[in-house]
């Protein structure tokens, strides 16, 4: 549904311990991993050699290219070491961290990392080392779709390992599933069952101790050891027990104080007897190959004010991005067609009616943002357009429910959000 | 015949020839009535759901295949069944040859399995005669329409009983016995029958079906093969069908206005075939009558399983006793299996999953 690139596939420990790839997981990581087409006819491609994609750069500013690589090679040099020391372990405090920074004399040795990005926006981050607006619209746009919302504080501090990881996208080959399959099968072989399609309604207490869930169907599953939840703080503790067990203190927290991102996703999924031809290869012909473009976000002041729009709970003119599955993946699509997801930033409940209006209002956007897509690829008439579908932010939270109201990182992302303060500081253990 | 001998009720013969035909037994054809007894009498009444829909029993099927250690390949077409010295040794599914321990077993249809996979020189004049002569509908080809509603269909006649808006299976548009052969004979002569269906609101039943406060209905239109119809024109099914089945339904159930519709989409033939490989869209992966049923299905000399080619069996529904929610295509060529190769019996390792 969202989950379409993968970005840490060679580096998660559980890739490798549960062996993802000889349960069938194929991984594709395209050559032009992203570009942003712009008005100007002008066209940036990120390749996943970076080389090329420093060259790219280079015909906007050499030096913000520059610029680039220097952060792109010091990021580089400490993302795995970092990614693989933070998040597979867990969390540290901020202070913790930024003390262990100091300890090793990072900032000494760095052009790039400060204690003062936790106090800075990514647009400020942009602003200090980069020139050229469409490079820091590019960039912008590669961390609002990581979730990294340019302009909140703080999250400058988590960028440059965005940056470390730019060329890194990788394709699920045969669709996400594969992946979903991949670790279902290695429970089962392993003794494990999943029960598909059941909802738990029950977490069972006894004396204070989980022992077991009670599904929808009355179906009652004792725990042997523990009871592990992957869905949202509020389902968990607010509709699988009760406040008698949880505590009023928790219940009241998880109830007001557990944050969500403030704007959510809009998508339309396309089936098509053409690939888009973009106006932009003239400039770069290699957009035509882009594995995601970025349909006209031509600086951060442009993404700077649909996020006021949005968070006012109304719809932008719509500047989607575009990705082409079977650009890189022939299994997507029978021969001579095509898939695509187009993909708009959008809030969860309109000011107008609420996440309610979705229903009514979700074909509609879905043609705006097919009509924004065809400003840029001409080409993709109606003709070629043999079915589309939208699923709405509305969609998300129903198909979902932990994803509560449409947000699909179950969590906002934010410096007081993070680590472990996420979700709450008292649940950031992984245990209340 | 034999249902207009027994019954008089038009409402009940109308009822009892769709019944048949659902499950492949064609009105007009010669000793269909012998398995109207026998067999449809006692399956009428015992229809059920699978909750979450029947992709749950996949799954369920899937877990099973996995905690005993099986390997499924996903999104790999298989292209060719590897034949060495009149042996099936393996296959070779998207460019990648798979070697066979002991056997090759395939569930695509008979046809394709022999004259797709393995190829007319591997085979006797005789088996490429046969599987030449194999044919597909139009006895099980559907198309499936979607309906996401407002609310459950309301019928009108629900006056004289009420438990027919909470009917799992409804037959809409008929108006007796004539009507239903008239429109179960123009879809397997090739014409486009006019929109009536057999439909189920699972969302009664299964509220996981829908959101909360919704319901969601499927059902099945019996419809010409795939080849009898251009692309533009299953285009236009697409497009106008389930419309016209709403004017149809809408009559029978006021509130099945296009208000209360808050989205659809139909699944034709066509589509089926490129999808799932059902040839013509048939369900059944052939033709259900006398020449392909029973111990001549697919053909005579196939109908143990076992194919010519050593070590290749087929265990689809092409084989006895066809298409449908049973198992007993897979289970009965286990068997064949089994014996053959000395394995286990299915039944001596009963487990849940």
């Amino acid at each position: 549904m969202h989950a379409n690139y993968h970005t840490f596939v060679d580096m998660a420990p559980p890739v490798a311990d549960l062996e993802v790839r000889r349960h069938g997981v194929e991984y594709v990581r395209p050559d032009v991993q992203m570009a942003s087409v712009f008005d100007d006819g002008t066209a940036l491609c990120v390749y996943a050699d970076i080389d090329r994609t420093t060259d790219a750069m280079a015909e906007f500013s050499p030096t913000d290219a520059a610029t680039f690589r220097r952060l792109y090679d010091e990021a580089h040099g400490f993302v795995d070491l970092l990614l693989g020391t933070l998040m597979y372990q867990p969390p540290l405090s901020v202070k913790e961290l930024t003390k262990a920074l100091a300890t090793f004399g990072v900032e000494e040795r760095s052009e790039f990392l400060s204690v003062k990005l936790r106090r800075e926006t990514i647009n400020e981050f942009l602003d200090q080392h980069f020139t050229d607006d469409r490079i820091k619209a590019h960039l912008a746009f590669h961390g609002a779709v990581c979730s990294y919302t340019n302009d909140v504080k703080g999250l400058a501090i988590g960028y440059p390992l965005l940056v470390g990881k730019i060329n890194n996208w990788h394709l699920c080959v045969g669709g996400s599933h594969r992946l979903a399959h991949a670790l279902w099968r290695d429970l089962a072989q392993h003794g494990g069952v999943m029960v598909a399609d059941a909802e738990v309604e029950r977490i069972l207490v006894e004396d204070g101790r989980a022992v077991g869930v009670r599904l929808a169907s009355g179906h009652e599953i004792a725990a042997r050891k523990l009871v592990a939840s992957t869905v949202s703080a509020e389902q968990t503790f607010l509709e699988f027990m009760d406040e008698s067990v949880v505590g009023e203190e928790l219940s009241t927290r998880v109830r007001n104080d557990v944050a969500h991102k403030d704007w959510s996703l809009f998508t339309v999924h396309l089936a098509m007897s053409a690939l888009p031809e973009y106006t932009a290869p003239k400039f770069n012909p290699d957009v035509d190959r882009a594995w995601v473009v970025n349909l006209g976000i031509g600086s951060t002041g442009h993404l700077d004010s649909d996020w006021e729009t949005i968070r006012a709970g109304s719809l932008v003119d719509p500047r989607p991005n575009a990705a082409v599955n079977s650009l890189y993946d022939p299994t997507d699509a029978p021969e001579g067609f095509y898939t695509a997801i187009l993909r708009q930033f959008a809030p969860f409940a309109l000011a107008d009616g609420g996440e309610g209006a979705w229903e009514r209002m979700g074909r509609w956007y879905g043609h705006r943002c097919i009509e924004a897509w065809r400003r840029y690829a001409p080409n993709l008439t109606d003709d070629t357009l043999l079915d589309w579908e939208v699923f709405t932010p509305q969609d998300i939270a129903h198909k979902l429910p932990n994803m509560v109201k449409g947000d699909w990182m179950m969590g906002e992302i934010s410096l007081a959000n993070m680590l472990d303060q996420r979700p709450l500081p008292e649940l950031g253990q992984y245990r209340p | 015949m034999v249902i207009d001998e027994l019954f008089e009720t038009p409402e009940l013969r109308a009822l009892m020839y769709r019944v048949s035909v659902e499950w492949g037994l064609p009105l007009d054809t010669d000793g269909t009535g012998t398995d109207f007894l026998t067999f449809l009498m006692w399956t009428t009444a015992n229809w059920k759901l699978v909750y979450g829909g029947t992709h749950s029993l996949a799954k369920a099927m899937t877990q099973a295949c996995y905690r005993e250690g099986v390997d499924l390949i996903e999104n790999s077409l298989v292209e060719r069944v590897i034949v060495e010295d009149g042996r099936a040794v393996g296959v070779v599914a998207r460019g990648t040859e798979y070697r066979a321990n002991k056997l090759v077993a395939s569930n695509a249809d008979v046809r394709q399995t022999l004259l797709g996979l393995v190829g007319e020189e591997h085979l006797s004049d005789l088996w490429v005669k046969r599987a030449k002569a194999f044919r597909y509908g139009p006895s099980h080809v559907l198309g499936t329409p979607m309906f996401c509603l407002y609310e459950a269909p309301d019928y009108s006649s629900a006056r004289w009983d009420p438990e027919i808006n909470r009917c799992f299976y409804t037959a809409v548009g008929y108006e007796g016995p004539e009507d239903m052969a008239r429109y179960i004979r123009d879809a397997y002569s090739g014409t486009l029958p006019k929109p009536a269906a057999g439909v189920w609101v699972n969302s009664l039943w299964d509220p996981a079906q829908a959101p909360k406060g919704r319901h969601s209905a499927t059902g099945w239109y019996f419809l010409p093969c795939a080849s009898e119809l251009s692309a533009s024109e299953w285009a236009d099914v697409r497009e106008t069908f389930n419309d016209r089945f709403l004017d149809a339904w809408q009559a029978l159930a006021p509130n099945m206005t296009r208000d209360n519709v808050i989205a659809h989409k139909l699944y034709t033939p066509d589509q089926m075939e490129r999808k799932v490989m059902m040839r013509e869209g048939d369900f059944s992966h052939g033709e259900f009558v006398p020449d392909q049923q029973g111990v001549n299905r697919p053909f005579p000399e196939a109908s143990n399983y076992l194919t010519e080619i050593d070590g290749l069996y087929l265990c689809g529904p092409s084989t006895f006793p066809g298409g449908g929610v049973h198992a007993a295509c897979g289970y009965n060529a286990y068997k064949k299996i089994a014996a053959d190769l000395d394995l286990p019996s299915p039944v001596d390792n009963q487990r849940s999953y």
